[in-house]
């Protein structure tokens, strides 16, 4: 019914989006095989998709876009309001100015050459492990059957695309043993119309941390859309080696109202731990894909999440954690501040493999809704294909506690004051998880501005 | 001279049902008055009414904080005031620092009093203090407000904040429930350091027993939303010797 009416509409899109593609030669080819792939295992994801069920983003695939990538830029972006030990700052995905390397770090720029096997295949001790070559032999088939064997990266469409089309990036190793300061990846969006609008544009980022290192990873998403039809569509893999350690920041700040996808994919070896939190604080039709795969025992990773929105803001926050190896935890924290018309989804999907025994799972996903017309849609997902496993899951959607406001004012404290307090302490519970303090206060200012939003309606 | 509390004929309902039926009180200042009664006889309604919680509208009559016909204030404007009231069941919000709201709530007070605001040194030694006196976990006043306390240590937390924000009238609403006798008489000695020639105390409760530790100028009856007898504390005796039934009695006169 969709398939014979919409193929060759599909087929021309295809072919659109191949002429996009950067680069020449075997690199190109190879980038053109995902642009491909994606299209042949059904192209853009809609309703029909589980995992895009209650998504909005049906315009994408409707939509010609022109490549914001290499677009003229106006004056450098704001100074980041933080510490940070080395950035790369990207703006219309080329870089401005070189990156400033902290020590213990190794940064490489990705380019409009660099062909996707060069950054997709490769396991935290460096070593390249042989997914790729059995990808592109049989692309078309894998994209359309779903299965453990495949990285979730790869099932992902917009993974595709990103694949076949990023131009600049940034590949970051953090020396095994070292421990790396702040470590800032920026991508700004600055639109002088030099590009027909609507505009796309595909950031990716590799971080490696090797063996026994630490370090804290900055990705922010910047700027404004040039019309509420452009779009960002990021791409993160971070490989995590055994006993090391990942602190990830992911904040989204584009302003305009234009549409962003984004993903972060960690895979992490034995005994390696990961603390992320994503805050989605601009104004955008939002979604973001997290998605840990446990290769190595005893590992453990923690997701988090704040969506702070308000007029018709919208944030999605999928997750899918895959404990494919024994005895790791998985903790998550998804939370919502909403008003006006603002909505929001969780969708979290924990897969426990066969023979995976030992997980320790729990995923929690709480809504303030501050006003009638914000919504909010929560979907726990849960496989469980082993025993002596601990999953435990819980949603909330709810509005401010009256209980608590009474007595908050019962000791003096004012209606809105009291107000603003219960509503700092809702984000406050993932905001404690944030180690760096410019992005707190960043969010802090998203609160305050949704807070009054929330006011007027009250 | 002016009672603290002064309420006629008070009729309140909450989603259309009628719990206070022309309920008469008048506390002066410097007594601590009891008001027991039977499930359901109206305490709480009673108590949250003074207060000013939302959901509770006044039908008739007149309900008056030191003169001042205080029916339309909002709760905040009520503590600011000088009123406090101990919960039946304190609240727990994650979050909230415990201290944090205590110091944001006595800063409120005073800036109504026209005080300056207390700065963190100055709060933390009165804080240091009047914990120490109440044997309250200093540990406790570092977590969030009530979260994981012990129902002792939420009353307790509930005494505790009413030392720090000194109210002209403190209600407490069965703040005796769920205390065993230790904490029972720690919280009782709270209340009684506290007693002095400005300040009242309206004690709500079910069972005559804290009545032993907190001993009331008056005691009164509520039964069925009105007072049905008053007297000394030997009614309270009386009543936890005869039970409720004879107020029951003397309510269908």
């Amino acid at each position: 019914m969709i398939g014979t009416a919409s193929e060759p509409v599909e087929g021309a899109l295809c072919g659109s989006y191949l002429a996009e593609v950067p680069g020449a030669g075997a690199a190109a080819a190879e980038r053109r095989v995902f642009v491909e792939a994606m299209f042949d295992g059904g192209g853009f994801p809609g309703r029909r998709d589980e995992d895009w069920r209650f998504s909005e983003f049906g315009s994408l695939g409707r939509t010609r876009f022109s490549s914001l990538r290499g677009a003229a830029a106006g004056k450098a972006p704001a100074a980041w309001p933080g510490e940070c030990a080395g950035q790369a700052v990207f703006v219309n995905g080329a870089p401005a100015g070189q990156p400033a390397v902290a020590p213990g770090a190794l940064l490489g720029l990705l380019g409009p050459e660099t062909a996707p096997s060069e950054v997709l295949d490769r396991a935290p001790d460096g070593s390249l492990v042989p997914v790729l070559p059995a990808f592109l032999a049989d692309a078309r088939d894998r994209a359309r059957r779903p299965g453990l064997e495949l990285a979730p990266c790869f099932r992902h469409p917009l993974e595709m695309l990103n694949a076949g089309l990023f131009g600049h990036g940034v590949s970051a190793r953090v020396r095994a043993g070292t421990e790396c300061a702040p470590l800032l990846l920026r991508s700004v969006r600055q639109e002088h119309g030099d590009r027909p609008a609507p505009t796309m544009l595909h950031p990716r980022f590799e971080v490696v941390v090797e063996p026994g290192a630490r370090a804290t990873v900055i990705e922010a998403h910047e700027g404004v859309f040039g019309t509420p039809e452009s779009w960002t569509n990021p791409s993160t893999v971070c490989r995590v080696g055994r006993d090391a350690r990942l602190d990830y920041l992911r904040l989204g700040l584009e302003t305009g109202g234009g549409n962003h996808t984004g993903r972060t994919t960690f895979h992490l070896d034995r005994g390696a731990r990961v603390r992320s939190a994503v805050l989605s604080l601009g104004e955008a039709r939002a979604r973001h894909d997290a998605a840990v795969v446990f290769r190595g025992e005893g590992s453990s990773a923690s997701l988090n999440g704040l969506f702070v929105g308000a007029g018709r803001e919208r944030a999605e926050h999928h997750t899918l954690v895959v404990h494919a190896a024994r005895h790791a935890e998985s903790r998550q924290l998804y939370k919502a501040v909403l008003a006006d018309r603002a909505s929001t989804v969780f969708d979290g999907q924990v897969v426990v493999a066969p023979g995976a025994v030992g997980t320790d799972a729990a995923q929690s996903n709480r809504n303030l809704l501050l006003s009638d017309g914000a919504r909010a849609h929560t979907q726990p997902r849960l496989e469980i294909h082993a025993d002596d496993v601990k999953c435990a899951h819980g949603a909330a959607i709810g509005r401010l506690d009256q209980d608590a406001l009474f007595y908050l004012r019962s000791r003096g404290l004012g209606a809105l004051d009291s107000r603003d307090l219960l509503i700092e302490a809702f984000a406050g519970e993932v905001l404690d998880r944030v180690s760096v303090e410019a992005a707190r206060t960043l969010a802090r200012a998203a609160l305050a501005r949704v807070r009054e939003a929330g006011r007027a309606a009250a | 001279m002016t009672p603290l509390l002064q309420i006629e004929g008070l009729r309140v309902a909450v989603e259309g049902r009628e719990i206070l039926r022309g309920l008469d009180l008048v506390i002066p200042p410097g007594e601590t008055h009891a008001v027991m009664g039977p499930n359901g006889s109206g305490k709480s309604t009673l108590a949250h009414v003074i207060a000013g919680r939302e959901g509770f509208e006044i039908t008739g009559g007149t309900l008056r904080f030191r003169g001042e016909d205080i029916s339309e204030w909002a709760p905040e404007q009520r503590a600011r005031a000088g009123i406090f009231l101990a919960f039946q069941y304190p609240v727990e919000i994650p979050g909230v620092n415990n201290t944090y709201f205590l110091k944001a709530a006595v800063n409120e007070v005073r800036k109504h009093r026209g005080q300056p605001e207390l700065d963190a040194v100055d709060f933390l030694a009165m804080m240091r203090e009047r914990v120490e006196l109440l044997d309250f976990d200093p540990e406790l006043i570092k977590r969030p407000v009530n979260q994981g306390f012990s129902g002792g240590e939420k009353k307790r937390n509930e005494i505790l904040q009413m030392s720090v924000l000194e109210p002209t009238l403190a209600v407490l609403d069965e703040t005796d429930s769920g205390l065993d006798i230790d904490a029972l008489r720690i919280v009782a000695d709270g209340v009684n350091r506290m007693r002095s020639s400005g300040r009242g105390f309206l004690v709500i409760t079910h069972y005559q027993r804290l009545l032993n530790h907190i001993v009331p100028d008056r005691v009164h009856v509520l039964q069925d939303g009105r007072i049905v007898e008053s007297g000394d504390p030997d009614l309270a005796l009386r009543l936890e010797a005869e039970g409720y039934g004879r107020a029951s009695a003397l309510a269908g006169a």
